[in-house]
């Protein structure tokens, strides 16, 4: 091999795992130090079909009713300022377009769409990934839990750190649901 | 083809027609051929191994063993990556000469870089958008093509790239401009040239079509403000593509390899026939017209066909010795123009020219002895009048009689043609 495609091979090789590397360099700096919310989950729509081997959460503090004569695009990239309401929860104190101070609570998202004053956000850890035969399981008991007539609650536990989220773990009646679908299928039928 | 004359040397030779010595060394020249170049079916089932074993492993990862811990997930996440790049490693020190390993590995790299990025977000639940994961896919993988001298990774990237500028202009909400996908296809346009300047295999044609499919399918990304200037920018994409397409090295070889010209003449006929109906220029006419990006890319187009179609009438000194369908950009401007004004007049006009085009496509067809150009003279004839159904009021027996003849030329059109050949060759 020539010098020089040896030192192109190796810069290849090195960006190639600087990807993968950096993400989860920076996940884990976020899971390690970042402020843990909890997001209460919201009924789900029964007929949201099975998305495979994630199930989708739908997050109360996903809606904030904007009476400032602020426009709102869909798909606007916003700042999502948090606070905690009665129970723990998070909930949304504020929206802003511009970086906010270090010293806020916040987390980077999306404006899904503007229904009147109502502003709806897409949060980017709306995805908890399951193992695949346990995903339909898992869709199932947080669904159940997420029904209205249900006692149970939901929650997603985020961890934020500077704007940036990471999902731990998804919550029924503060059991992990990875814990309850591994129970119901170490269980005979 | 080598083996059925090596068959048939022998006989030859006792027939007295090839010496024993011009026997022995079309044997040698067909011997030192074969190794030359190494088995294709070799090849072709490297490549599908590799890009099946690739996605296996990426299938069984995806699985998300949930009893695995998180840290061993990610060793298994990024394992083919160190495969894949150990794999080419191992190519470039010991195979260097051996396409099956250059082409095998690095298409099972491409595949483990992918793996790796989508794997880690699983692991940590990061939802991610499409757009932006193709990007990073492809700017890691476009080194591979040039490192590994792999044609078959650079057949992926174009589709990859191709995927990416989709995605992010045509499917992504709010869509963007992906303006990084020409700089990507510019970097991959060395190694066509490359591929241009060898042998000229099958990967060569296939970068022909594959190239020539993506701009046209990623171009309609300037059009962010439904302007329909970008038809302009189209017609003229078309007549540049046959201009490149009768160039030297592009317009050797078979017909049907030639992308440019084929995609060209197709593309532009096919939109012509879209502007032989009357409710496109309807739509035209109610159109304001804005000087946005769809403005400057039909201007920057028509303006490059204008400076290729120049040099070419310089170069061959002569207009009518160029490929006709090089000229129809500029037609096409000029009846846009009036059509703002006449949309009755150019939308008649338009229909005169596909016609045109028709006949003389056929007539280049009967002179130069090309059964497919005859017959694609005639296919846009019949479809013109097919087209025209829609919305004249023409009796049943008008129509019955028009393609009554249409369907008597093709026949007596191709008849005349081999009666001509079987003559010739008497």
């Amino acid at each position: 091999m020539k010098p020089y495609l040896a030192v192109f091979f190796g810069l290849m090789c090195i960006s190639q795992w600087y990807v993968p590397l950096a993400m989860i360099k920076d996940q884990e700096e976020v899971l390690s130090s970042g402020k843990v919310f909890r997001f209460k989950t919201r009924p789900v729509d029964p007929s949201d079909p099975f998305r495979g081997k994630y199930i989708t959460l739908d997050f109360e503090a996903a809606a904030f009713p904007d009476n400032s004569s602020r426009v709102w695009e869909r798909g606007q990239k916003i700042f999502v300022l948090l606070g905690e309401d009665s129970d723990g929860f998070a909930r949304i104190v504020d929206l802003v377009e511009d970086n906010p101070d270090p010293e806020v609570d916040y987390v980077e998202a999306e404006v899904s769409f503007v229904d009147g004053e109502n502003v709806s956000i897409t949060y980017p850890f709306e995805r908890f990934y399951l193992e695949e035969s346990r995903a339909s399981d898992a869709e199932k008991v947080y669904r159940d839990a997420n029904r209205n007539d249900s006692t149970q609650t939901a929650h997603a536990v985020v961890r934020i750190k500077n704007g940036k989220p990471a999902l731990e773990d998804v919550m029924i009646n503060d059991r992990s649901i990875v814990d309850i679908v591994r129970e119901l299928n170490a269980e005979p039928e | 083809m080598s083996k059925h004359i090596l068959r048939d040397l022998s006989e030859l030779t006792a027939a007295g027609i090839i010496t024993e010595e011009t026997s022995g060394k079309i044997k040698v020249y067909y011997e030192q051929k074969n190794q030359q170049s190494p088995n294709r079916l070799v090849i072709i089932f490297g490549i599908f191994g590799a890009l099946l074993t690739g996605l296996g492993i990426i299938l069984i990862i995806a699985h998300n063993w949930d009893d695995l811990l998180k840290g061993t997930k990610l060793f298994y996440s990024l394992l083919p990556l160190l495969m894949g790049q150990l794999i080419c490693a191992y190519t470039l020190i010991k195979k260097a000469d051996s396409r099956l390993w250059r082409e095998a590995g690095s298409v099972f790299l491409l595949f483990a870089i992918s793996a790796s990025i989508s794997m880690v977000s699983q692991v940590y639940n990061i939802a991610g958008d499409l757009s932006g994961f193709l990007f990073v896919w492809m700017l890691l993988s476009i080194p591979l093509i040039y490192i590994m001298q792999s044609a078959m990774t650079s057949l992926l990237v174009i589709c990859g790239i191709t995927w990416y500028a989709t995605s992010l202009s045509y499917f992504d909400y709010p869509s963007e401009i992906a303006w990084p996908y020409w700089l990507m296809l510019g970097a991959v346009i060395p190694f066509f040239l490359r591929l241009m300047k060898g042998q000229r295999g099958n990967f060569y044609h296939f970068h022909r079509w594959f190239l020539a499919l993506s701009v046209i399918i990623t171009l309609g990304m300037f059009n962010s403000s439904d302007n329909e200037l970008m038809f302009v920018a189209y017609m003229s994409l078309f007549s540049l593509f046959v201009l490149i397409g009768e160039t030297r090295p592009f317009a050797e070889g078979k017909i049907l390899n030639n992308a440019f010209l084929v995609a060209g003449s197709l593309g532009s006929t096919i939109l012509l026939l879209t502007f032989t109906f009357e409710w496109i220029w309807t739509d035209i006419r109610r159109d304001h017209f804005v000087a946005d990006e769809a403005f400057l890319i039909s201007s920057s187009v028509s303006l490059l066909a204008c400076i290729f179609l120049f040099y070419e009438i310089l170069k061959n000194k002569s207009i009518t010795a160029i490929n006709a369908n090089a000229y129809i950009f500029l037609i096409f401007i000029l009846l846009f123009m009036l059509g703002r004004t006449q949309p009755q007049v150019a939308q008649w006009l338009t229909n005169v020219l596909v016609l045109a085009i028709a006949l003389t496509t056929t007539w280049r067809g009967a002179e130069r002895d090309n059964l497919l150009l005859l017959n694609y003279g005639l296919l846009i004839m019949t479809v013109l009048i097919l087209c025209r159904f829609f919305d004249t009021d023409l009796s049943f027996v008008v129509r019955g009689i028009l393609f009554m003849v249409v369907g008597l030329s093709f026949f007596g059109a191709n008849y005349w043609l081999l009666k001509k050949r079987k003559l010739q060759n008497v």
